[in-house]
Formats: C-alpha cells, structure tokens, sequence
C-alpha cells in the first residue's frame, strides 16, 4: 500500500513552470543563430573568391609581358564563364545537396 | 520501427529546416527536458533558461544523432550533460550532499506534514537528495527509461543505477512512513 503510493507519486510528472511562448523563444534564437552561421559562411566565401581574383589581377598586371595581355584579355570572359559556373554549382551544393548529405 | 521512421523524419526536417519541425521537436521532448533539468535546478527562472539552452544545443548537434539510439535517450543524455554543468558552474563552492542528509525536522514547529499533500511531500524529499539519485529516480519512474537506457544516459554503471534507486526509494518510504500511521523513531 505505502511502496504502492510512493510508486504513483514517483511517476505523477511535474508541474510544467516554463513560459507559454517557450517554444517560440527558442525557435526564434535558433532560427537567428542559423541566419547568423549562414551570413558568416557567406562572407567568408565571398572574401575568399574576391582575394582570389585580386591576386589574380595583380599578378596578371605584374608579371605577364604585354603582347600576352591581348591574348588574355581575349579569353577572360570564358574565365568568368568558368568562374560564374563555379558560383553556381556552389549555390546549388550549398542550398540542396550538402543538407541531404547531412542528414 | 515505427517510431524509429517518424524520428528519422523528425531529425530530416530538422536539419532541412523546416520551423514546424522545431516546433513539434520542442513540444515533443519538452517534459523530459524540463523533468530532468527541474530536478537539478531549483530557481525557475534558472530552469528555464537552461531548457532553452538544452532545446539549442539540441538543434545544434542533431546532424550528429546517428540513430544508435532513441532520440529520447538522446535528448536526455543532453539534458543530463547540461543540467549537471550547470550545476557544476553554480555550486562549486557547495559541499558535496549525501543521502543521509535528506530529512524531515520532527518535533519542529512545521510539523505540519500530515496535512501536507503526500506528492508534494515526497517531491520535497527528493529535492533534498543528491543529483544523481534525482535524475535517476526521474529516468526510471518518472520517464519510464530502462536501466541500459540510463547507463547510457548517464555512464553510470547498472548495478549504481539500480543501487541509487533502491537507496532512494528506502530513504522515501522510511521518511513517509508518518502518511501511514507508522511512528518514528525521534532521535
């Protein structure tokens, strides 16, 4: 009868005190630490390609002799083709295929 | 199998994230967390915060779950890590509790306890008790965790686990023998 008792009252769960907008909260400082860690990984990604085109130009513009300048001048817009291709696959790997992989 | 599949469907949307998986994640686990974090921590605005600190780390580590386990196992192996540091934290200067010291003053003026409710009695008792003995009386009889479960949990060996939960439910049932018209033994 007593073990019987304290057995019942062991299992009565406790009293809920947590606020009522308890969920919200958390899923708002989730939802910002998420939209933060985004934003920090975009910037790094963006400081990276833009240090590496500007080496790139200034080593083009130093040591590349003149007559070769023409040539590069030529096939630059298929580097940016190459580079803008490799902006896309990125955005696609980020937004679709690494959260699957996650997972 | 079930539940196994609708976890993995829960932790999926999770890491997609999509906000109503928060939601029912948050909904679904928020008695045991606050179970196991109110049995360490007394205060409740304290009790609060370190659920949404669980909740956080939770979300923050769910790409790491690797379904070895329950989610709930899981859950309230976070729980347990984050309540216990927390307790850490705050009561380092706290001398180290022990069974023996969870009493009821007899003879006292609040002798008042019989006409207390029994539950909040009992609850008041076991918030006397140390950590340990609180979150395993919690898992095992408030949660319904089985004894691997809890070794998992908490990395206590079994025969501790089982050894806490005799000794607590001992120290209960000789304290509340008074509820029952059994006299004690003034000191």
């Amino acid at each position: 009868m007593q073990m019987e008792q304290l057995e019942r009252v062991l299992k009565t769960p406790l009293e809920m005190k947590l606020s009522a907008s308890f969920t919200q909260d958390v899923v708002k400082i989730v939802m910002e630490q998420r939209k933060a860690e985004e934003r920090r990984a975009r910037m790094v990604y963006f400081i990276s390609v833009f240090s590496f085109l500007l080496a790139s130009a200034i080593g083009l513009l130093v040591f590349i002799p003149g007559e070769m300048k023409k040539t590069i001048v030529q096939i630059l817009p298929w580097g940016l083709l190459i580079g803008a291709m490799a902006l896309i696959f990125e955005w696609i790997d980020q937004r679709y295929i690494r959260k699957k992989l996650s997972y | 199998m079930l539940q196994i599949m609708e976890e993995k469907d829960l932790v999926r949307r999770i890491l997609a994230g999509e906000q109503s998986a928060y939601h029912e994640m948050i909904q679904k686990y928020q008695r045991l967390v606050y179970h196991m974090v109110a049995r360490v921590v007394s205060n409740e605005q304290d009790c609060e915060e370190l659920c949404q600190d669980v909740f956080i780390r939770i979300f923050d580590r769910v790409s790491a779950f690797k379904f070895d386990s329950k989610l709930s196992t899981w859950v309230a192996t976070i729980a347990y890590r984050q309540a216990l540091n927390h307790v850490r934290k705050t009561n380092r200067r706290q001398q180290e509790q022990d069974l023996d010291d969870v009493s009821y003053q007899i003879g006292s003026e609040d002798r008042s306890f019989e006409q207390q409710d029994y539950s909040a009695f009992i609850q008041q008792l076991i918030m006397q008790m140390p950590e340990q003995y609180r979150i395993v009386l919690t898992l095992y009889h408030l949660e319904g965790f089985s004894y691997p479960e809890i070794v998992n949990i908490t990395q206590m060996p079994e025969g501790t686990v089982k050894n806490y939960l005799f000794r607590a439910k001992k120290k209960l049932m000789e304290l509340s023998q008074p509820y029952f018209g059994i006299e004690i033994e003034l000191p």
